[in-house]
């Protein structure tokens, strides 16, 4: 029973990154999409982030480019959403470049991955070449994904979703997403290794 | 073996909860004496405030371990 003495709780920070630069994207409406399923969440915050509008360099890698303002948003996250297309069955190099910008950013929090793909398979060979990286930065992967297949059929030319099955699937990825993140957050904050 | 000092949160002033080690293999050349040749790398400690969620870090003391352990 909720002591109603207790302070309200920390709302869940949960970002959105639009995983991919490539003019012409098609994650873009996806990832429009799932960031405002999770805006509609009680007790949860989002932000829509686009590797695009990073100021992060390519002379150099890792923690020597990291940008303060993502990393400080990253810090605050409690768990994240990636929307990532599927390129040769792999993940934008330039994804992996910005994620690795971070460590400690990531440790012990949770993350759901969306996939994107004009073909069929929506983004499952993507979703599945990702998860080693995640797994190495620290991040938790849940066990629900989001499979955005045949995209350029899903969205109209405005970006509204076409087929309203998506809300749903969307809905089993986030509740999943929001559970994992409070027990990490709990965990982070209250056991010691 | 004694225990070392918890980190104190810079805006709470609540001590941290050291949650995780981290083993980070590619690191700067004025770090590779850190380098733990066992593990190949650097561990550091991951902590979080139970205040406010922020994070901090700092490389782990790693005990010598004595034969048989």
């Amino acid at each position: 029973v909720a002591n109603p003495m207790s302070p309200a709780p920390r709302p869940l920070f949960i970002p959105v990154i639009l995983g991919t630069a490539r003019k012409g994207r098609m994650s873009e409406a996806a990832a429009r999409l799932v960031h405002a399923e999770v805006e509609r969440r009680d007790g949860v915050e989002t932000e829509l982030i686009d590797i695009k509008t990073l100021p992060i360099g390519i002379d150099d890698a890792g923690e020597a480019v990291k940008d303060a303002r993502f990393s400080a948003t990253i810090d605050r996250a409690d768990a994240l959403v990636l929307v990532v297309p599927e390129y040769n069955h792999g993940y934008p190099g330039l994804l992996k470049h910005v994620l690795d910008t971070n460590l400690k950013e990531y440790i012990h929090k949770a993350v759901g991955v969306c996939g994107v793909s004009a073909g069929g398979f929506g983004g499952a060979r993507v979703i599945q070449n990702l998860l080693p990286v995640l797994r190495e930065l620290g991040l938790v992967t849940i066990f629900w994904d989001v499979n955005f297949s045949n995209v350029q059929n899903l969205f109209d030319e405005n970006g509204a979703l076409k087929d309203p099955s998506f809300v749903k699937r969307i809905d089993k990825f986030l509740r999943e997403l929001v559970w994992m993140a409070k027990v990490l957050r709990h965990g982070r904050e209250n056991v010691p290794l | 073996m004694p225990k070392a000092a918890k980190i104190v949160c810079k805006p709470c002033g609540l001590a941290m909860n050291r949650h995780a080690e981290k083993l980070e293999r590619s690191v700067g050349p004025d770090e590779t004496r850190h380098v733990d040749p066992d593990l190949g790398g650097v561990v550091r400690e991951v902590h979080t405030c139970p205040g406010c969620g922020g994070s901090a870090t700092r490389k782990a003391f790693l005990p010598t371990l004595e034969k048989g352990d």
